[in-house]
């Protein structure tokens, strides 16, 4: 039992980096959506039930301009996409024979930046076993709630902030992103051929793929990656 | 109407993320696709950094580019906890924004 209160307030410790960015993203969120003139229900409820960052403001969008329900739907299918693989390589770290309901609260908050820190946070990144329930909990249930308390707050507030100054804050999910991979870069060949080619490839087919980019250059970082054999095939002899 | 569209949205984005949990097959661990699976993680975080960060602030790219660097050189340079990274990096973002501004 003890344990499971350690591992519990590990998960909220750990949970702190992504609390940090999402209270002004959905703080923004909750600005954008009313700016949009959308109720203060379907605001609320798109991080309520949906609870997947950049989508949701796509989605806000998409509902403001009145588009047809199934393209709506069309759209969320392709953008949301990238979720299925995360979470198949998240799957690795969950315990088969955890409970459904426990994969149920954990699926539902696997949103990319948990699915990072639970994948590459400095703890965890030598550890290639499962990640233990309370820890996940711990580290899924803190940025959902502060999105539901600041989307709240920025539905409430639209109006009387200046906007200006948001984006600037937003700016801390990816400083977030950026401080899990560098780690990884070091001394792996491997690694720095598999973020370069996703991040050249993500920037080159914006223009052209939009909203489906990152599903199409994280495949492309993927397989590029397996080209570069790792430390242990090399024989060793081979270091410059 | 529009509430059950939003919950659509939701019922398709939690199908995605749940439902690969509940396969219960044991994968082998030297298989191409699990090597494949392996790379994901650093593949998703890159291709959401590039070119996302430059977009945060449509008006001015300058302010995310500058959040990065920031916390690129930090990391690279000197032991910085993420929370430092953080906070600096953001910050720096906002001196940003602020110049442009005034």
């Amino acid at each position: 039992m003890a344990n499971n209160v350690e591992q519990l307030k590990r998960g909220f410790l750990d949970s702190v980096p992504i609390v940090i960015g999402y209270i002004p993203a959905s703080f923004t969120f909750g600005l954008v959506g009313k700016t949009l003139s959308l109720g203060n229900w379907e605001v609320f409820l798109l991080s309520a039930l949906v609870y997947a960052g950049a989508s949701q403001f796509i989605g806000a969008k998409l509902l403001a301009a009145g588009t047809a329900a199934p393209i709506i739907l069309l759209l969320t299918l392709i953008i949301n996409l990238r979720y299925f693989f995360i979470s198949i390589s998240f799957s690795r770290r969950l315990n088969r024979d955890t409970r459904p309901i426990f994969k149920g609260l954990i699926g539902f908050g696997l949103t990319e930046e948990v699915y990072a820190v639970s994948m590459m946070s400095e703890k965890n990144r030598r550890q290639v076993g499962k990640q233990s329930i309370p820890y996940l909990l711990g580290l899924v249930f803190p940025p959902y709630a502060v999105t539901l308390i600041a989307t709240y707050a920025g539905i409430l507030l639209a109006g009387y902030i200046p906007i200006s100054i948001l984006p600037a804050l937003n700016t801390s999910l990816y400083v977030l992103l950026i401080a899990l991979i560098i780690p990884q870069l070091r001394g792996s060949n491997r690694n720095i051929a598999i973020s370069i080619s996703s991040a050249v490839s993500s920037w080159l087919l914006d223009p052209y793929l939009g909203t489906s980019t990152v599903l199409v250059a994280m495949i492309i970082g993927a397989f590029v990656g397996n080209l570069i054999p790792t430390q242990e095939e090399k024989t060793g002899s081979d270091v410059i | 109407m529009t509430l059950l569209l939003i919950l659509g949205m939701g019922i398709i984005t939690f199908l995605f993320r749940f439902t690969p949990l509940l396969i219960r097959k044991k994968s082998e661990p030297r298989q191409k696709e699990s090597r494949l699976l392996d790379n994901l993680p650093l593949a998703v975080l890159s291709a959401l950094i590039i070119p996302g960060i430059f977009q945060v602030d449509a008006e001015t790219p300058r302010v995310g580019f500058v959040a990065g660097i920031v916390a690129v050189v930090m990391l690279l340079v000197k032991k910085v906890p993420l929370y430092g990274v953080i906070v600096i990096s953001v910050l720096a973002a906002v001196i940003v924004k602020l110049i442009y501004l005034f």
